[in-house]
């Protein structure tokens, strides 16, 4: 079994390596600072090494864009390039290679690379605090249409139905700067 | 096209957690793999965990309950005093001076009614903590759980989520 150097959160000094041991644990034995560890099967597993990439033995084999002495295993599904076995990595089901992952992560184009997205949204919602200015109204509701035509299709999200919360938030804006107006024509008229 | 994850019947949200505008977490747990979800502020962010890399979690209670709860406290008392004393001057005074005791009631009054619920979340959510999860490659502080509680049902479901992986996908060896 591999062995795991588990520290304490508190005091850093290593925890017992024994899984039952350590699921059983109530405090730590060292500064007695209370903690529960919860082992998973990934504890017990063996590090697996990856493969290597073959070297190329014979006239006739075709070989890796990247490692000219390497032996190509598959091509890259969106470069068409040959790679080896190291240069292999994938994604979502696709081989690519790292110049197309680069290139994914920068454009954003692989869905199983995607690390972030912005909140339009929120944006919207954050703008709206500055309805309680008062004056910063009428900036606020001119801002929020903005993000909201210009943003509307950029705006995504995987936790919530962002275009709804858009136009919610740029509706309350439109009312605050309506009730403003309103307000001023009054005053004006008494 | 939406790709919204409580319409995707792969995922099971597991757990989810709020702060008022600062932003929100969830937990979504698929056949092979957990996926985090964390909002800070306009940033949606996503970190996928495989479960079979998943190698331990540490929950660790700590006294951030106490002390916000002693900072609540410590602030809501004087205002409470506060308010009984100037609604008791402005209700008893006589020959109407007891108006601006009222407008000082009234104020110090909506401090402590904002107070008071923080105060009581803060102390009914249960004992905080702090929850570490620990893969093959690195050790990432879990977002949003806050409470031991909850922390511990999370762990749980991720557990049980682990053992029903096949042996093929766990790849584990046998304890000696």
């Amino acid at each position: 079994m591999p062995t795991r150097d588990i520290r304490c959160p508190a005091c850093r000094r290593p925890l017992p390596e024994d899984p039952a041991t350590l699921n059983s644990l109530n405090r730590c034995p060292a500064c007695n600072a209370p903690l529960t560890i919860a082992t998973f099967p990934g504890f017990r597993r063996v590090p697996v090494a990856g493969r290597a990439a073959e070297r190329i033995t014979g006239e006739g084999e075709a070989a890796c864009f990247f490692h000219a002495t390497r032996k190509a295993a598959v091509p890259c599904d969106d470069c068409g390039r040959f790679l080896c076995a190291l240069c292999d990595i994938p994604v979502d089901g696709r081989h690519l290679c790292p110049t197309c992952i680069d290139t994914a992560h920068k454009t954003g184009t692989v869905r199983g690379l995607e690390r972030s997205r912005t909140r339009w949204d929120a944006m919207v919602w954050y703008a709206n605090l500055g309805l309680f200015t008062g004056i910063g109204i009428p900036f606020v509701t001119l801002f929020n249409i903005l993000v909201t035509i210009f943003r509307w299709r950029a705006a995504d999200s995987r936790v919530a139905n962002v275009r709804r919360r858009m136009i919610l938030g740029t509706l309350v804006s439109v009312l605050a700067c309506a009730g403003l107006a309103t307000l001023i024509v009054v005053a004006f008229i008494l | 096209m939406s790709d919204l994850l409580h319409q995707n019947p792969a995922y099971r949200k597991l757990r989810a957690s709020l702060i008022p505008l600062v932003g929100s977490s969830s937990y979504w747990l698929a056949e092979d793999h957990l996926l985090v979800v964390d909002v800070l502020g306009v940033l949606e962010r996503y970190r996928k965990f495989q479960l079979e890399d998943i190698e331990h979690i540490v929950i660790r209670p700590n006294r951030l309950r106490l002390i916000l709860g002693l900072i609540l406290g410590i602030l809501l008392v004087p205002f409470l005093g506060m308010a009984i004393g100037f609604w008791i001057a402005g209700l008893t005074a006589t020959d109407g001076g007891g108006e601006p005791w009222i407008f000082a009631a009234i104020f110090v009054t909506t401090i402590a009614t904002i107070l008071f619920p923080i105060l009581a979340f803060v102390l009914i959510g249960g004992t905080m903590c702090e929850v570490r999860m620990t893969t093959a490659v690195q050790e990432i502080r879990l977002p949003g759980l806050y409470r031991l509680p909850k922390a511990r049902a999370l762990v749980q479901e991720l557990q049980s989520a682990t053992q029903r992986l096949t042996p093929t996908t766990t790849a584990t060896t046998p304890v000696p």
